[in-house]
């Protein structure tokens, strides 16, 4: 039975000032509270809020976990602050955190922004398959409404995606939530996109691990795995079925089959002659040298699997990209000039903006333009452009550079980095890895 | 400051507002929509929270006369008869709509047809559900198909007050702040509609959700809408107590009573004897209320001020079995509904009153449209279960169709008024210079304990006099807030309560001028000093809007009876 | 014209970013998952002695017993893909698979020694 009893606890609350930045850092507060049972993490927040914090930003609506805004981590697993009841909270400190994968805006807010994008990719909504005027008639122990369950009752409070591992490894998984709602909809008589949304939800699937993390964190108890491991079934019927145009969207997505010579798998007839008579010795001999061999084979085959896996990401060859810098003619003869580059790059579910400076130089030859990597060769300080002096310099080791990126002085071990440089209509363009 | 053109502005994204945008760009796929939420999307507003279901008349031996019948006598004859045949009416197509369209699965029949529930007040079983969850599957669901059309979403992005031209007469659009980022921006729309429901968390004890804070009609007021039945506050009986918790209020189906659960005050007694000895706890969410409230103020309240519920004589299994989200809510707090009392008292929940509106959702603004709580006149003084979310999709419908119909004719974008804009924006920053004054926290606090013990279930003159007086009060002092130590623009939550306390205060302040004016007790106005319902009073309706001085001009107008006769109904 | 965010928001955090209780918060299904990796590595390194130094007692227990864990696991992953066990039993599959993989263990080792 819980305690009444009035306690003091520590917690300790993740906070992120928008206006400062930075990776952001735990605040820790002492509450007091008179009964720890009646007290939701909802509450906690609120006094603290309200008697020693003013600035403490977290976001709820309902506070009766029907609308799914409070998702957070606490104590190292996602659950709805309304729902959480401070006493069932073992030990003395109580840690606060906000949702993974999403960029935080203030403190325990995230911005759910990316959530609701791959939510839609998974065309996770009804599509009537034909007019009706009725509501059709789909009997409570069917089996599609059996399969359903409560599945449809997920109030996209974002604590599976938040939770799952492999969210943010692949690009094009669209995360438990989403494929629970591809699920509720396949399995869905009434609906008629079933066809394109099995093709959206393919690439998906069989991204699951089955680590169940959504499984154990969904606030409403649904299970995502549950879901996906239907999706995975019904892909899998959906390939082996004659002239389904599933299949074609599923190949697309699979790696190349292999085309390995036949000659390499003998028939078993070949192989007899070639086997010594047995003796025991022999025998022995050949079967613990096969075994080496296999596991020799084994070795070498997972190994370079493992190192293909965890290297290929980096030697893969990127796309080349041109990013604009501007008006060529911004850049007159005989300047050096600072300019912003930005572009795109995606992470996961999160998409965002790097926006860097790079100096401009027009001096060596009027015709061409040097552009400089900002950063100084040393150990990577900001540089900056130095008219008077006319030097690029680095302010934490008084490292120098003359116009043409040489060093002059101090501890920069090598000229500075240089861009691939490209004029096309009036704009200059650097090529960026 | 940044400004958006669009041809249609919905400020809300709950039911009303959903089902408007919806069935606007299903009539025009061409209009250009913005939702303005405060919340995430499909988060905020009411209309998710719904627990019990959706009165409807699909049976072929019901009638929409029958509902029209249950309807009026449950608002006391005070409805508008016009809005609430409408609202019977459209209900049917709309629950179909919700099936067939957007993909709902209400709960069924063993026979596979939808199922509907018995509810308090209705003559027919009609109540259609999705289990205890109603309001998820259908907002759920609604939310989906605005992602699949083009629609945009504004979300987190509250809206402060509509914009008026320089006449005043016609609303051209909102100014809105972006939470996020702390930044002011303006819509600009050739139609707008106030669909971001009430939520009269103005209250010690309340239903809704803490983030309902009746922007919707004090922005209705401010801009000079004409209201009606403001005095009309519907409190259910059964609000859960847990101390010191913001889960407080939060309530318990009204199923409970229906299935024969006790309510006992600290004697231990049924006192509905004393109230109602034919129905007992059976009765109407106003008379037990009120009865529930009697209690208390006589001294008779249980441990934590509140009354006890008590379902454990009808057997643990079957309340476990038929309540189960009402029972893990009670268990979350070590309170066992199957076995033990269950402290509850009445909690704030519903408006009935609000903006005047006609069954086409027209305000009495030009290119201003209202639907769901933020309207009023469609249930009276008093609001069935199973009416509510009833209303924000019929009306929340009708204004799709309505504003898709106006913009046929004009789709003229209007220019806002820049000096109007630029002095709200002003106002709304004030705090931020200010070093010292009170902190809208302690404010809002004030404010809700004010209108608990004078504007609440159990009115007198006095009591309503000194409230406007002490409104009135606490609006200087909001005037006066500074907001030292809450950190920037962005995401800053007090700054946010504090601009909701103009929208409690405006709603306070027409709230308690009409319960003054209605000296007499009616539905869920409940005058001491007029205790009992006197028909000879007369039938009317208590318009107002807002006067120079910003307190409300009130007009009390006969109900115009034109479908069905008090005494048609109690027949 | 969108203007420019104003207000930078923080990158995502991950998964034990800043968190002291994320590994103590690590539920079955997770550790389940990864000790049947963990397990595939010892396999391979455990099979690589074995077949160098063969006849060793100690070796062949230790894989006997990972080969057995590893199926254990992997046998609750291929009842749960295909549908044959509610993903609700999810943890009690742990320990009853485990359970039978024990006295499988037993039933082999005392069998062959």
């Amino acid at each position: 039975m819980a305690n009444h009893a009035p306690k003091t606890r520590i917690i300790k609350v993740f906070r992120y000032d928008p206006a400062v930045g930075g990776p952001g850092h735990f605040d820790r507060f002492e509450l007091k509270t008179d009964d720890e049972s009646l007290t939701t993490i909802l509450d906690v927040l609120i006094r603290l809020q309200k008697t020693q914090d003013l600035s403490l930003a977290f976001r709820y609506a309902c506070r009766v976990s029907m609308c799914g805004s409070c998702g957070m981590v606490i104590n190292g697993r996602e659950a709805l602050a309304c729902k959480t009841i401070l006493a069932d909270l073992k030990g003395e400190e109580v840690t606060i955190r906000p949702l993974n994968h999403f960029p935080v805006v203030k403190d325990l807010v995230v911005d759910m922004e990316p959530f609701f994008r791959k939510y839609e990719e998974g065309l996770t909504y009804f599509h009537a398959a034909r007019e009706r005027s009725e509501p059709a008639i789909i009997r409570p122990d069917s089996r599609e409404r059996r399969v359903i369950e409560s599945s449809t009752e997920c109030i996209a409070c974002g604590c599976c995606v938040s939770s799952c591992t492999m969210a943010n490894w692949h690009k094009d998984y669209l995360g438990p939530a989403a494929l629970n709602r591809v699920f509720t909809l396949l399995a869905d008589s009434r609906d008629g996109l079933h066809e394109e949304r099995l093709a959206r939800s393919l690439g998906s699937c069989y991204h699951c691990r089955t680590e169940l993390n959504c499984t154990e964190v969904c606030p409403k108890e649904i299970s995502a795995t549950r879901a996906i491991k239907y999706i995975q079934r019904l892909a899998a019927k959906e390939v082996l079925k004659p002239g389904s145009t599933v299949r074609s969207d599923l190949r697309e997505l699979m790696p190349p089959q292999s085309t390995a010579p036949a000659a390499l798998t003998p028939e078993p007839e070949d192989l007899l002659p070639a086997v010594p008579p047995p003796t025991l010795a022999s025998r022995r001999e050949f079967l613990s040298r096969t075994t080496l061999g296999i596991a020799a084979l084994t070795i070498v085959f997972l190994g370079g699997v493992l190192a293909a896996t965890a290297l290929a990401p980096t030697l893969r060859k990127r796309p080349e990209k041109w990013v604009d810098v501007g008006q060529a003619e911004d850049f007159p003869a005989g300047s050096v000039k600072t300019a912003q580059i930005r572009y795109p790059v995606k992470d996961g579910f999160y998409e965002s903006t790097v926006s860097k400076p790079v100096f401009v130089s027009h001096q060596e030859n009027p015709d061409q333009f040097t552009v400089f990597n900002s950063r100084c060769t040393h150990l990577g300080c900001m540089l900056h452009w130095d008219d008077g002096k006319n030097l690029f310099i680095c302010d934490c080791h008084g490292g120098q550079f003359k116009p043409d990126g040489v060093v002059k002085a101090g501890p920069p071990p090598r000229s500075m980095d240089r861009y691939l440089t490209m004029v096309q209509d009036g704009h200059l363009f650097v090529q960026e890895a | 400051m940044k400004k958006i053109r669009t041809d249609i502005l919905i400020i809300g994204m709950g039911g009303a507002a959903q089902l408007a945008a919806l069935n606007a760009f299903d009539a025009n796929p061409d209009l250009n929509i913005v939702i303005v939420t405060k919340a995430l999307q499909g988060k905020g507003g009411c209309s998710r929270m719904v627990q019990g279901g959706f009165n409807v008349v699909l049976n072929s031996a019901d009638s929409h006369e029958k509902h029209l019948r249950d309807t009026l006598k449950g608002g006391q004859y005070i409805n508008n008869q016009e809005l609430a045949k409408t609202l019977v009416e459209q209900a049917t197509p709309t629950i179909k709509e919700m099936e067939t369209r957007y993909g709902c699965f209400f709960d069924r029949y063993p026979d596979g047809t939808v199922h509907q529930k018995p509810f308090a007040g209705q003559s027919f079983d009609r109540t259609v559900h999705k289990g205890d969850l109603t309001g998820i599957e259908i907002i759920s669901r609604t939310t989906e198909q605005i992602m699949k059309r083009d629609i945009r979403i504004l979300e987190e992005c509250r809206a402060l007050d509509l914009l008026a031209d320089t006449t005043g007469r016609e609303i051209v659009g909102a100014l809105c702040v972006d939470i996020k980022q702390g930044d002011f921006f303006v819509v600009e729309a050739a139609a707008t509609l106030v669909a971001t429901g009430g939520g009269p968390t103005s209250y010690r004890f309340f239903a809704p959700g803490p983030e309902k804070t009746l922007d919707g009609m004090g922005m209705l007021y401010r801009a000079g809408v004409r209201m009606v039945d403001m005095e009309m506050l519907q409190f259910h009986p059964t609000g859960l107590i847990v101390p010191g918790s913001v889960v407080a209020g939060s309530l318990l189906e009204e199923g409970l009573r229906g299935a024969g659960a006790y309510m006992l005050n600290s004697l231990g007694e049924r006192y509905m004897q004393r109230y109602d000895p034919v129905k007992m706890e059976r009765t109407t969410r106003d008379v037990m209320s009120r009865s529930s409230f009697l209690e208390m103020m006589a001294g008779r309240d249980c441990e934590h001020g509140g009354v006890d519920m008590m379902a454990a004589h009808l057997g643990a299994e079957f309340v476990e079995k038929n309540f189960p989200g009402m029972y893990t809510r009670c268990k979350l707090f070590g309170y066992d509904l199957a076995r033990k009392p269950v402290p509850v008292s009445p909690a704030a929940h519903f408006m009935m009153g609000g903006a005047v509106i006609d069954t086409a959702c027209h305000t009495s603004l030009e290119r201003l449209f209202a639907a769901g709580e933020d309207a009023g006149g469609v249930h009276g003084a008093n609001r069935l279960g199973g009416n509510g979310i009833a209303d924000s999709c019929v009306y929340g419908r009708q204004a799709g169709k309505s504003m898709a119909q106006y913009l046929k004719q004009e789709r003229g974008i209007p220019q806002a008024d820049e000096r109007q804009i630029e002095h709200l924006a002003a106002n709304y920053l004030a705090p931020f210079a200010r070093t010292s004054g009170p902190s809208p926290l302690t404010l809002r606090d004030e404010l809700r304990e004010m209108n608990w013990t004078h504007v609440g279930i159990a009115r007198t003159e006095e009591k309503l006099q000194q409230a406007i007086d002490i409104i009135e009060k606490i609006h200087e002092e909001v005037l006066m807030v500074q907001l030292t130590g809450t950190g920037g623009r962005a995401y800053n939550m007090v700054w946010q309560d504090w601009i909701a306390l103009f929208n409690m205060l405006d709603v306070s302040r027409m709230i308690s001028a009409s319960a003054l004016q209605r000296q007499e007790t009616r539905g869920a106005h409940f005058r001491l000093d007029y205790p009992k319902q006197d028909d000879r009073y007369g039938l009317f309706n208590i318009f107002l809007n807002r006067g120079a001085n910003g307190k409300p001009i009130l007009e009390k107008r006969p109900v115009a009876l034109k479908y069905m006769r008090p005494t048609d109904v109690v027949n | 014209m969108e203007e420019e965010k104003k207000v930078e928001f923080r990158y995502p955090l991950r998964r034990d970013e800043l968190d002291p209780n994320r590994w103590r918060s690590t539920q079955a299904g997770m550790w389940a998952w990864l000790w049947q990796r963990i397990s595939a590595l010892a396999i391979i390194v455990l099979l690589a002695i074995h077949v160098t130094l063969p006849h060793r007692p100690l070796i062949q227990f230790l894989l006997l017993l990972t080969v057995v864990f590893h199926v254990t696991l992997g046998l609750r992953v291929i009842l749960l893909d295909f549908g044959l066990v509610n993903v609700k039993y999810q943890k009690a599959l742990i320990g009853g698979l485990a359970a039978l993989g024990a006295v499988i263990f037993v039933l082999v080792w005392t069998g062959v020694y």
